[in-house]
Parts: C-alpha cells; sequence; structure tokens
C-alpha cells in the first residue's frame, strides 16, 4: 500500500501498490517542469482508470456465495510409526564411499577395461579417484585390495556379489595382501602403480578400497561424470581408462524396535501413518503439514533432502508399493524440526480414505551417501487446513 | 501470465453467481435501420472499478469482436444473422481469510448466434430470430495458506436455444423472448439444463419538441425461484448524431442492481456507413459494493453494401 499526499493542490491518490506512488511522483515532476497544473488530477484519474495493479479481497463476499470458504484445520491422530530396513544395491549412486565408524563401514569397488592385454614402454601408471566436494571428508588411510570375484555394479550388496550369488565372506572376496596403501586427504587421490602391479589389476576382476581408519570418504561415480581412472603415461601422451563398473557396498546396524530412523547407504525408512478423520468427508485440502522431530543425525554433508511417498498398498514389506515422491524437503543437518507440505496426499486421502495405507519417509536419493537421522518417537503430526468446495454454478 | 490473461477476458464480481451477468437486457430483436443492407462490427473493451469501504481495485477486460448482418431480399423483407454474448460468466476475485488466501478466476460466457427474419407491413414491422447458444467457461480457484497452494477448477460446456419475435410500429414496440434453455455440463458431473427467462419489452418512441424518445419497460421472468424476475425500465433520447439513455436494470441474481448512462455519437463515413461510439457507464451495487464500469464501445456499419454490388 501506498499514500501520496500533495499538499499544494490537496489531491490524494490512495492506491494499491508501489509502483501508483511512483507513477503519481512522476507526473507531479512533470506538472513542476511544463506548468500543467489543471490537467495533473485528470492525468492521475486516467492512470487510475486505465491501469489495474492491485489484488485487494475486494467483492469477496461474492465468493461465498458459492460456499462457506472458511478453513477449519484439524490435527489427525497417529496410527502407528515403524522404522523398516534393506540392504539395497549402491551402483546407480552418484558417489563412492569407503570408511568405518562403530556402526557402519562402506567399501567402494571399481573395475576396469583395458585396450591392450599388456603395455611396453610407460612412464607413469596412476590410479586417479576425486572426492566429492559436497561432503565433509575425512582424512583417513585406507589400503586397495584386488578382488577374487566379478561382481555386479547393480546388484551387488555388502552380502551379494550378485542377485543370485553370496560372497564367500560379507564385505566382499578380495586378496588379503594389499596392492596399495593410502590416505584420502585433498582433492583427488593419486596413487602409482608399477608394471608388475599393472598386471595384476588387469588378471583381476576389479579392486575394492576399505577403510583403515574411523571417519568416511565420498568419491565420485561415473555416474556423477567424474568417474575413477587409471592413467597411462607414454611418451608425454596420457591414455585414460576410465572406470568400467563402480559401486560402493555398506553394512549398518539393525533398526532398533522402538526408534524411527531415516537413512541412506544402509537404507532405513519411516513408515508412518494417521487415522482418516470424517470430519474431512467431501472437503478439500488446502493446507497439508507432516511434522516430525530430529534428535540425532549422522550425515557427512550439511544438508539432506527428505521425501515422502505414499503407500499404494497396505504396509506388508519394505517393499510394498509406493507412488512417486509427493514431497521433498531440505533439512539442514541438526534441525530439530523438520516440516513437509504433503498436501497433495491430504487430498488423496480425503478422495480416496479406503486407500489411506500410510506412507514412507525416507532420505532421498536413497543410496546418495551413508547417512541417518533419528527421529523422535511420537513426535510425527499431521495437521490439515481444509475448506469446504466451492459449488459448480 | 495473470495480466494477460485478465486482458483477455471480461466480466463482473457478480458474474460469479447463477450462469453469470446477462448481457442481454434491453436487447430487442428490431432492426435498426429499415430496408438496407448492413454490416456492423463492434469492439466493445471495459474498464471495471470495484469499490468496497474506501478500497478501490480497477480491472481492464477486453470483450470478443460482435458482428451483424441484415440483407434486404425482397421489398420490405429482410434476413439477419450475428453473433452476441449472452451471458458472460468472467470475473476476477480475491479473498483473504485469516491464513487462507484464494484466488478466483473465472473466463467464458453463453454466446449466441442467431439469425431472423423481418417483414415490414406498411408502418409495421414484424421480426422474428432463432438463436443456438454455445460457449465453455472454466473457473480456477487457486487457494494459498502457510505458503503452499492448490488449484481447484471447473470446466462448463453450453448448448442451447432461444427465440425471439417483435412487433413495431412507429410509436410502440412488443417484443417477446422464450422457449430458452440452456444445457450446462459440467466435468465429470451430470447435465443441468436450465430454463432461461421469458422477457417481455415495451417501448413507447414519442418526439418531444425535436427530441424523439425511446422508453422501454422490460421485464424477465424467471421460473427458477433461486433468482429474481427483475422489472427494467430504460429512456433514450436522440438528436442528429448525438444520443443519450439511461437506465435502471435490477440483475436476476438477488440484491445486484444496476444502473447505466450510455452516452452516443455517430460519426457518418461518406459513402460508407458510420462509426457510432458509444460511452456506458455503469454502476452496479451490491449492499456496501460498488461497481463501476466504464466501457467504449465502437460500432461500424457499413450500408448497403449488397446494393452497390449488383450496381
Amino acid at each position: 500500500m501506498g499514500n501520496y499526499r500533495h499538499g499544494s493542490d490537496e489531491c490524494l491518490a490512495r492506491v494499491s501498490c508501489d509502483s501508483w506512488v511512483w507513477v503519481y511522483y512522476k507526473l507531479d515532476l512533470l506538472r513542476n517542469m511544463v506548468m500543467i497544473n489543471a490537467m495533473n488530477r485528470y492525468i492521475v484519474l486516467m492512470c487510475l482508470l486505465l491501469v489495474a495493479c492491485n489484488e485487494l479481497p475486494i467483492g469477496d463476499d461474492e465468493l461465498r456465495v458459492r460456499g462457506d470458504l472458511e478453513p477449519q484445520f484439524l490435527e489427525l491422530s497417529r496410527f502407528s510409526t515403524f522404522t523398516e530396513h534393506k540392504e539395497v544395491n549402491a551402483g546407480t549412486a552418484q558417489n563412492l564411499v569407503f570408511g568405518m565408524n562403530e556402526e557402519y563401514e562402506a567399501r567402494s569397488m571399481l573395475s576396469f577395461e583395458f585396450a591392450d592385454s599388456s603395455y611396453q614402454g610407460l612412464d607413469e601408471i596412476k590410479l586417479v579417484l576425486i572426492h566429492s566436494s559436497e561432503f565433509n571428508n575425512d582424512t583417513i588411510a585406507f589400503s586397495i585390495h584386488l578382488m577374487d570375484e566379478q561382481f555386479s555394479e547393480t546388484e551387488a550388496t555388502w552380502t551379494d556379489r550378485s542377485i543370485d550369488e553370496l560372497w564367500q565372506t560379507p564385505g566382499g572376496d578380495f586378496n588379503s595382501d594389499s596392492i596399495r596403501f593410502g590416505v584420502a586427504e585433498a582433492d583427488s587421490i593419486v596413487l602409482y602403480f608399477n608394471y608388475l602391479e599393472l598386471a595384476q589389476i588387469q588378471a583381476a576382476d576389479g579392486m575394492i578400497i576399505i577403510p583403515r581408519d574411523t571417519g568416511f570418504c565420498y568419491l565420485s561415480s561415473k555416474e556423477a561424470g567424474r568417474a575413477a581412472r587409471i592413467e597411462l603415461k607414454k611418451n608425454d601422451v596420457t591414455i585414460p581408462i576410465l572406470a568400467e563398473t563402480d559401486c560402493y557396498i555398506v553394512n549398518g546396524p539393525e533398526p532398533v524396535l522402538l526408534e524411527d530412523w531415516i537413512g541412506a547407504g544402509w537404507i532405513f525408512r519411516d513408515f508412518v501413518r494417521f487415522n482418516y478423520d470424517t470430519l474431512l468427508d467431501s472437503s478439500m485440502a488446502v493446507y497439508a503439514e507432516l511434522s516430525f522431530r530430529c534428535s540425532e543425525y549422522f550425515a557427512s554433508r550439511d544438508s539432506i533432502e527428505i521425501g515422502v511417498r505414499q503407500l499404494l498398498e497396505p504396509f506388508s514389506t519394505f517393499d510394498t508399493p509406493t507412488g512417486p515422491l509427493i514431497a521433498l524437503e531440505r533439512v539442514g543437518v541438526g534441525d530439530t524440526l523438520v516440516k513437509i507440505d504433503i498436501v497433495k496426499h491430504a487430498q488423496r486421502m480425503i478422495e480416496h480414505p479406503d486407500s489411506n495405507f500410510g506412507f514412507y519417509i525416507a532420505i532421498s536419493p536413497q543410496n546418495y551417501d551413508v547417512s541417518r537421522i533419528k527421529l523422535v518417537r511420537g513426535s510425527h503430526r499431521l495437521n490439515i487446513g481444509y475448506v469446504l468446495p466451492p459449488q459448480p454454478r | 501470465m495473470s495480466i494477460l490473461i485478465a486482458l483477455l477476458v471480461n466480466g463482473s464480481v457478480f458474474s460469479v453467481d447463477g450462469i453469470g451477468r446477462d448481457l442481454s437486457t434491453f436487447r430487442t430483436p428490431f432492426l435498426e435501420t429499415q430496408g438496407i443492407g448492413q454490416i456492423a462490427f463492434t469492439l466493445n473493451p471495459e474498464y471495471t472499478l470495484l469499490s468496497q469501504g474506501g478500497d478501490f481495485r480497477g480491472i481492464f477486460w477486453t470483450n470478443p469482436l460482435k458482428l451483424s448482418i441484415s440483407i434486404p431480399v425482397i421489398s420490405g423483407f429482410t434476413v439477419m444473422a450475428g453473433n452476441l454474448e449472452r451471458f458472460d460468466q468472467s470475473y476476477d476475485i480475491y479473498l483473504q481469510d485469516s491464513t487462507l488466501r484464494i484466488h478466483g478466476l473465472g473466463e467464458g460466457a453463453i454466446e449466441e448466434v442467431y439469425a431472423g427474419v423481418n417483414k415490414d407491413i406498411g408502418p409495421v414491422s414484424i421480426v422474428a430470430t432463432g438463436s443456438y447458444l454455445f460457449g465453455t467457461a472454466w473457473e480456477i480457484w487457486n487457494y494459498s495458506i502457510s505458503g503452499y497452494t492448490i488449484i481447484d477448477t471447473f470446466l462448463y460446456h453450453y448448448r442451447g436455444r432461444m427465440f425471439n419475435c417483435g412487433l413495431r410500429h412507429k410509436i410502440f414496440s412488443v417484443a417477446y423472448e422464450g422457449f430458452g434453455e440452456v444445457r450446462m455440463v459440467k466435468l465429470e458431473e451430470d447435465t443441468l439444463t436450465i430454463d432461461l427467462p421469458q422477457r417481455l419489452s415495451i417501448g413507447v418512441y414519442p418526439k418531444i419538441g425535436k427530441w424523439p424518445l425511446g422508453i422501454v419497460y422490460e421485464h424477465s421472468l424467471w421460473n427458477d425461484t433461486a433468482y429474481n424476475s427483475p422489472h427494467r425500465f430504460r429512456i433514450s433520447a436522440h438528436r442528429g448524431v448525438f444520443g443519450v439513455a439511461c437506465y435502471v436494470s435490477p440483475w436476476y441474481i438477488k440484491d445486484v442492481t444496476e444502473y447505466g448512462l450510455d452516452i452516443n455519437y455517430a460519426i457518418p463515413l461518406r459513402n460508407v456507413g458510420s462509426a457510432q461510439l458509444k460511452m456506458a457507464f455503469t454502476m452496479r451495487q451490491k449492499d456496501g459494493l460498488r461497481e463501476f464500469q466504464f466501457a467504449p464501445k465502437l460500432t461500424f456499419l457499413l450500408n448497403e453494401l449488397f446494393t452497390r454490388r449488383r450496381k
């Protein structure tokens, strides 16, 4: 709102957006310059007539002839919450991770396809791993081992090397003697090899990076466009060989029965369902806020995206079918209260109360990193604002 | 985008109710000029200013182009056709209720194409027309609360009919409109048939001094008791190229009354016809809400095109 009063001619233009004040001010200047006193008020009047720029709720009672339109608010009671876990492959992840702490251990696996079985006259052989700058990477020691068994990039997990074959030892089957030790620091990791080691790498079914210290380190994967590579240098010419396959595998804790967790890498999903209230019958949700409190974060980045998916069937297992993401909210690590707009879910619940199967809260994408958030049990709330929809003509 | 939409539609805040603003008030089937062929194009933008409790809000609208044509076939017998907008369903209203904000935007109309005949028998003209009603209208209700927004939409399709007949003498006229109905199909809902009102118009045209007058009484009779059956009055005078008219026109929607003042000026276009400029000032009122409308209307009348072609 803006008001402008000109003292000399007592002309008051009460208008409803700042642009009016600007227009009036400019016109006033013009008047002073060319002395068009008599025309001034008519010019302002014409401007007022010809331009529309405000959104005042004038005549809002006319909208009410089509319905009450008074917003009502309701908090739905909680039916249940619990945590589901599943070990999921991370072959499509944007990042590779290796590291460990008291609860988790993550390892990264790589394999390369070499054009030649033997290289001659090389000046330099090196493996380049690029850190993912989005994460707060720890400086940790690691070792690289050659794999004894092949793995499937899109199927391998901590326990499985492919969908129908287990590792002989969970966590990967690899030669216990490392081919190289290193420390992950700076922007990239560069490890040099000799001819003999190159031949071993070529003969192996890949390599695995094993953490030797507490902490976590994130590398870019080929899905992020910056794959690990072996560079072969000969006569000042570098031949890069990009990783053919890369993925990481994680081992983590089992969910605690009476705790609500969401997690990525080692995946936890929090199931929550609210009781439908018949007060919502035939109404239209204009607001639905799902909120919950967080008490503990385990993450190597500053913010995490939390997504919500609606279950399409009554809950049976972790893999109960869900719809697409209905909400995605980025929260800062350390935030104690998370609020997510799920008005579409609420509207669907109103239209199909028999399909109120609840929904999953999860970190999204679920294999982006190794992270976990503990939710305060009993803190889930679903507040719905609704109106009775207007009647059609 | 919203500005663009606002510029492409027209409307009244009261159009949200019923089947919209009745644009056919004081409209009779009679020809403006007897015995000559004529084509008329009409442009009719509007500027509406809403006023309530000291606040103002302005909206600029445009109307679709109107066309009418009349062709004398044989002596005293004229056929005519044209298009009109019958019920305008456009509106643009904001509602603020504590945390909830609603923006209701409607666009569309029940349109009309008509065809008819006029027969002159001495000083008496008899006219009959039939109209086909059609149109599509949509409404978007946009709800915003606490930074969240959700949209609800309505879509309507219309098909219908209407008949007119009338008799006019030099000093009086009587016209009747009836047998009208419009079928409304709402999206995903059943069809609803709406009986349109019957309408009787009686006019007298005395001449006081050098000023020919026109006094018209109109009664619109709705079967639906949810609506008023209003009585309307209009008085007009013209002299030479100038004309003026004022009217009182209660709406069929309850408690809405419209007052209007029209000023006409006709500019003769040599050997072609005329350009008529009309400035219509309208005030609509319902309780404390007032809607002022300024609608310049420009009509190009092209006369006797067909006659000249035959020559």
